[in-house]
């Protein structure tokens, strides 16, 4: 039994209410008896969906590995600005300690562009005899090979978000 | 290709890697992720020893650590690369030298 408001929402009878019966019957308890109208329950099919992330997070591995072969971006995305200058907590602060130039040299990288460099110079680098003969250099690789896999989780992300608004 | 043009080649690439790895390590330091930022820099470091940007950002990742003995001695280093320094960094270098004078002061007391 599906009900409507006067203004037309979502029609639940208030709990406990009840309803008209017809001449000579008892009047029947309804309200949660009553479901949803099939909007309701057509939107929260699609939240759902919409919510649903296709794949899992890559898991993060504890020594430095060689990563899949990147391909690079087809083109730049067409603003230069990259989340890293929209994520960016007090931008103009970190302005002012002299980080411009490195900050903005990122952010003027596209998130494609930016995660296949990142990638691309992680293996790059875990393939250099005169690095990795040096244990120091050990901690600098593991922690730049997290870094692309990071970059390529939030490139899968985007792209998950981007299909989901498609 | 003659040996000068690869040369120049691999100085372009190492040039691109240390930038690169220079703008993670900012992005670190921006969240106060100091030892991620501090491994990135020594990793840059070791492809290219001599940049003076490179020398001035571990620098502040060096005093965000609290050594700032380290961080006063990369920042002379960079100094002596570089020659001149930004406002920016001439301010730091200012503010790493009060720090230390007041530590030495409180030392001799």
């Amino acid at each position: 039994m599906e009900r409507t408001t006067s203004d037309g929402a979502l029609g639940q009878d208030p709990v406990g209410a009840t309803s008209p019966a017809p001449a000579g019957e008892a009047q029947v308890p309804v309200g949660l008896n009553i479901l949803p109208p099939a909007d309701f329950r057509r939107d929260a099919r699609f939240v759902a969906n919409r919510m649903a992330i296709p794949r899992r997070p890559p898991e993060l591995p504890i020594v430095p590995t060689i990563l899949p072969t990147p391909t690079p971006a087809q083109s730049a995305p067409a603003e230069t600005r990259s989340y890293i200058a929209g994520a960016m907590p007090k931008w103009d602060r970190l302005m002012a300690e002299g980080l411009r130039p490195d900050l903005e040299r990122m952010a003027n990288l596209g998130n494609d562009l930016l995660a296949w460099r990142v990638t691309e110079m992680s293996n790059r680098l875990a393939e250099r005899e005169d690095l990795i003969s040096r244990p120091e250099a050990t901690a600098g690789l593991r922690v730049l090979s997290l870094q692309a896999l990071l970059f390529e989780h939030m490139k899968i992300l985007q792209s998950a978000a981007a299909e989901g608004n498609a | 290709m003659t040996s000068t043009q690869q040369m120049t080649e691999s100085e372009i690439q190492d040039q691109n890697d240390v930038d690169l790895l220079r703008g993670l390590a900012a992005c670190h330091l921006s969240y106060g992720g100091t030892a991620a930022a501090r491994e990135l820099l020594e990793l840059a470091r070791m492809i290219k020893p001599n940049d003076g940007p490179t020398l001035v950002l571990l620098a502040r990742a060096q005093a965000q650590s609290g050594d700032l003995v380290r961080a006063a001695t990369l920042m002379a280093e960079a100094t002596g690369l570089i020659g001149k320094l930004s406002s920016v960094d001439l301010n730091f270098a200012r503010y790493l030298r009060e720090r230390l004078e007041r530590a030495a002061k409180f030392a001799s007391t």
